[in-house]
């Protein structure tokens, strides 16, 4: 009887092994367990029109590494913000870009209600990184137009990724572009430490170029907004501790906002083009 | 590479070698964290107490890339019941190890500014629970469940998260009894 008993404590151990996970491959893998492909190709595809009222909402995060608590927060008050037109999410989603942590994140990310696009971080380019961003959200250098913007998803990770970093591609992006311009990437494109070659002086020409509006980038952890060029260039906060941005463009104005503290700036975009 | 040839030196030396191929036994893998296909040897302390040491292969961009992994186990319980000897508990830590020094590096790369730019991502440390049913003292099945150190912290950072579909995989070892 009691040899019986041990009998089924062990199958019951052996099915909660079984079912306590999948069999998921190596960490070093860039397999997916998760089935969302090109994401930001899909998002373009379904974004409706961003300038069908007269101000154009873009919420803002960063830097969510496996702050998995706080993504969830920030995700569950982006969908109760109304008129949001677009979420970006500027990257370094994971530490150490691994399939795990792609999986994880995109369980969250596929909760935002708002199309949203997102680009590669210096973190989530790490490992096999590179691939399963490619798997997951498409190009690492990509744009799309409203009828009065072009928004160009820009990858500025030189170190991660030398052979994916095309500086040129920016430049040309901009220079082909008949309107105004408006840059996300993960890196500023001022980074004294990793553009102070001829890509800085390529940045430096991007940034003086009269369609260049804005520039948004995440990688510092903090909020600041500071100018190059007469380009107001807007530094996303981490989102740890609820820390994501709205910006609001009306015109030539730029409404930066807050919501963890509700501080709210205002700017004024140049207006050169 | 000079890394990768090193390890399968001693790789080989622990399996082939004359006095080392006594006590170890071999295994095969479907082994989740381990690597998607798997093989290596298990060496028995005793009833209680084994090291396991196996080599995994993982894909990335369509190129098939080893890991090498090490990991003990203790076995607190061994029923017999007629052929079968159970384990129905058996846990230890693990330690897989990527040998691509391309993507993967323990130490930072020179490119970046500092050494503690990032932390080293070729080592993983993980804890493993599971049981093993052994038939007619040479065939041994080993069932486990895998936590990595990724998954322990994020518990820790994220309180009530679940993290049992991502960062938690289970595997399957077959053990032949010398």
């Amino acid at each position: 009887m009691q040899k019986l008993v041990r009998l089924i404590i062990t199958c019951l151990l052996i099915v909660i092994a079984i079912r306590c996970a999948p069999l998921r491959d190596s960490p070093y893998s860039s397999r997916l367990l998760r089935d969302e492909r090109d994401l930001n190709n899909l998002n373009i595809a379904a974004l409706s029109d961003i300038d069908a009222d007269t101000k154009m909402n873009i919420a803002v995060f960063a830097d969510s590494h496996q702050n998995y608590r706080d993504l969830r927060n920030t995700i569950t008050h982006i969908n109760r913000t109304p008129s949001i037109d677009f979420v970006a999410n500027l990257g370094d989603f994971t530490n150490q870009g691994s399939n795990m942590e792609y999986d994880h994140f995109a369980k969250s990310y596929e909760e935002i209600r708002s199309p949203k696009f997102t680009v590669i971080g210096n973190h989530d380019a790490l490992g096999a990184g590179l691939f399963l961003f490619d798997k997951m959200f498409g190009r690492y250098d990509y744009y799309f137009e409203s009828s009065s913007h072009r928004f160009i998803f820009f990858n500025s990770n030189n170190w991660e990724t030398p052979l994916k970093f095309q500086s040129l591609w920016l430049r040309d992006t901009v220079s082909a572009s008949a309107k105004p311009v408006i840059i996300f990437s993960h890196i500023s494109l001022v980074d004294p430490e990793r553009f102070s070659n001829a890509d800085g002086e390529i940045f430096k020409t991007v940034l003086s170029n009269p369609k260049v509006r804005l520039a948004v980038h995440g990688h510092n952890h903090t909020y600041r907004t500071y100018a190059v060029s007469s380009t107001w260039i807007v530094q996303a906060p981490r989102i740890e501790g609820f820390g994501w941005i709205m910006l609001e463009v009306q015109g030539n104005d730029l409404s930066v906002s807050l919501p963890k503290t509700g501080h709210r700036e205002w700017y004024t975009l140049k207006t050169g083009f | 590479m000079v890394y990768i040839k090193n390890w399968i030196l001693i790789f080989c030396l622990c399996f082939f070698y004359e006095k080392a191929k006594a006590f170890w036994n071999p295994m095969i893998a479907h082994a989740g964290f381990l690597g998607q296909f798997n093989a290596g040897g298990i060496f028995h302390f005793d009833d209680n107490h084994s090291v396991e040491l196996n080599m995994g292969s993982y894909e990335m961009d369509r190129r098939n890339f080893i890991q090498i992994n090490f990991g003990y186990a203790y076995s607190p319980w061994l029923l017999k019941i007629n052929k079968f000897a159970i384990e129905p508990f058996r846990f230890g830590p693990y330690a897989l190890y990527a040998l691509d020094n391309n993507n993967y590096f323990l130490q930072v790369p020179d490119r970046y500014v500092a050494r503690n730019y990032y932390k080293q991502n070729g080592l993983h440390l993980a804890l493993h629970f599971g049981a093993a049913v052994k038939y007619k003292e040479n065939l041994r099945f080993i069932l486990f469940t895998m936590i990595l150190d990724d998954a322990l912290v994020i518990m820790y950072n994220n309180p009530g998260e679940r993290i049992d579909q991502t960062f938690i995989s289970t595997g399957i070892i077959l053990e032949w009894m010398l």
